[in-house]
């Protein structure tokens, strides 16, 4: 029977892994450290909170205020799926700051300009050419009549 | 001969000489060198390596793309493996042990001895003599613009932990970042020592993770260290 874990007993679990070695093993290392269980439950809820947050921020900077021609919720979908994708990874500071060519073209809604400035390093080509994809793919949309 | 003026020339040039003596510096050749050097608690018992390349051995299991345990055992198995296969979530470890690969491919392509100027403690008061752009490269103009020294660029640049006399933690461009001294020989042959860092990076706000890695090097005891090589 599941019995609901304590904060202290939380605490202690996220300790006893912080001490393992970090970083350089895979899951699986850390399996025989950890005693407690989250509920598959438990995981939508807490995912869906921080995509909510991630949407929030989003909505709060690509905005006509800001000086886009669109609001984000009036952006391609694709384009809206790309910089939420983009946002989980890198964290909004990061997407705004440090993304200034491809949010000029996004300004102008130069989605293929946008989709060469897209790109991460340290992640798998994959998951590049996935965000790049959706840029192209509203690119493509805009020019049909 | 004038005797007098014998003994006051003999004194002059004797002086000279002891001057010239003083202000001569020792050339790169006459100063002590030092062996390179590869991160034992990196390269540890389950990595092995034999004085070669071909000869670093690993035991590292992934999960493959199709759901399929992978087990490599050396960096060409690695490579075949490939960043296509791996799964995303272990992709950081596929990447790290590829720059252990990386580290030892050169390591044993260096010098054995060279000349240093680093100070012997890899410490926090070191990294903030690092170049300003000694921090990971995710992307964008993240690196864009970024000169002088990372402490007198980043503000806000923190220390966090040491981990170990290898290992500093910081917090540094909103990243946890852990600056991980690999290995310590002259990787470029032109007879001074370059440091090996690898930089493990973890977004604060948000879930992106990775790894990245600098070769630096120090020219004169003075110096400030420069960037040779990245990633």
């Amino acid at each position: 029977m599941l019995v609901l874990a304590s904060l202290a007993e939380k605490d202690a679990e996220y300790d006893t892994i912080k001490k393992q070695h970090y970083g350089r093993y895979l899951a699986s290392y850390c399996k025989p450290y950890t005693t407690l269980v989250m509920k598959d439950h438990d995981i939508v809820i807490q995912k869906e909170k921080l995509i909510a947050a991630f949407y929030r921020e989003l909505v709060g900077y690509y905005n006509t205020k800001n000086g886009f021609s669109t609001h984000f919720d009036a952006m391609p979908l694709e384009v809206q799926q790309a910089l939420l994708n983009m946002s989980f990874n890198l964290g909004f500071t990061r997407l705004k700051s440090q993304y200034i060519d491809m949010n000029a073209h996004i300004k102008k809604e130069k989605w293929a300009d946008a989709a060469l400035q897209s790109n991460r390093i340290g992640i798998q080509t994959q998951r590049n050419l996935y965000v790049k994809n959706l840029f192209l793919k509203a690119q493509a949309s805009a020019k049909k009549p | 001969m004038n005797f007098k003026h014998f003994t006051t020339s003999s004194i002059l040039a004797l002086c000279a000489l002891c001057l010239l003596a003083c202000q001569h510096k020792p050339t790169l050749n006459e100063q002590v060198k030092q062996m390179r050097w590869i991160n034992p608690d990196v390269f540890n018992a389950s990595k092995h390596t034999r004085g070669s390349l071909y000869s670093f051995e690993f035991d590292m299991t992934f999960s493959a793309v199709n759901g399929e345990n992978v087990t490599v055992t050396n960096c060409l198995e690695l490579a075949l493996f490939g960043e296509d296969r791996v799964s995303p979530p272990e992709y950081i470890y596929w990447q790290s042990i590829k720059i252990d690969c990386e580290v030892v491919e050169r390591y044993y392509l260096s010098s054995e001895n060279a000349v240093s100027y680093w100070p012997e403690s890899f410490d926090y008061e070191l990294i903030k003599q690092f170049p300003a752009t000694t921090l990971p490269y995710v992307g964008g103009q993240t690196l864009e613009g970024r000169t002088g020294t990372l402490s007198a660029y980043d503000a806000n640049l923190k220390f966090i932990e040491k981990k170990n006399d290898n290992q500093i933690h910081v917090d540094v461009d909103d990243m946890d970042v852990y600056y991980v001294q690999l290995a310590r020989a002259d990787f470029n042959r032109d007879g001074v020592q370059d440091i090996f860092v690898r930089m493990d990076w973890y977004v604060k706000d948000a879930f992106g993770k990775g790894t990245d890695w600098v070769v630096l090097t120090k020219l004169s005891p003075n110096s400030a260290p420069m960037m040779l090589w990245r990633k």
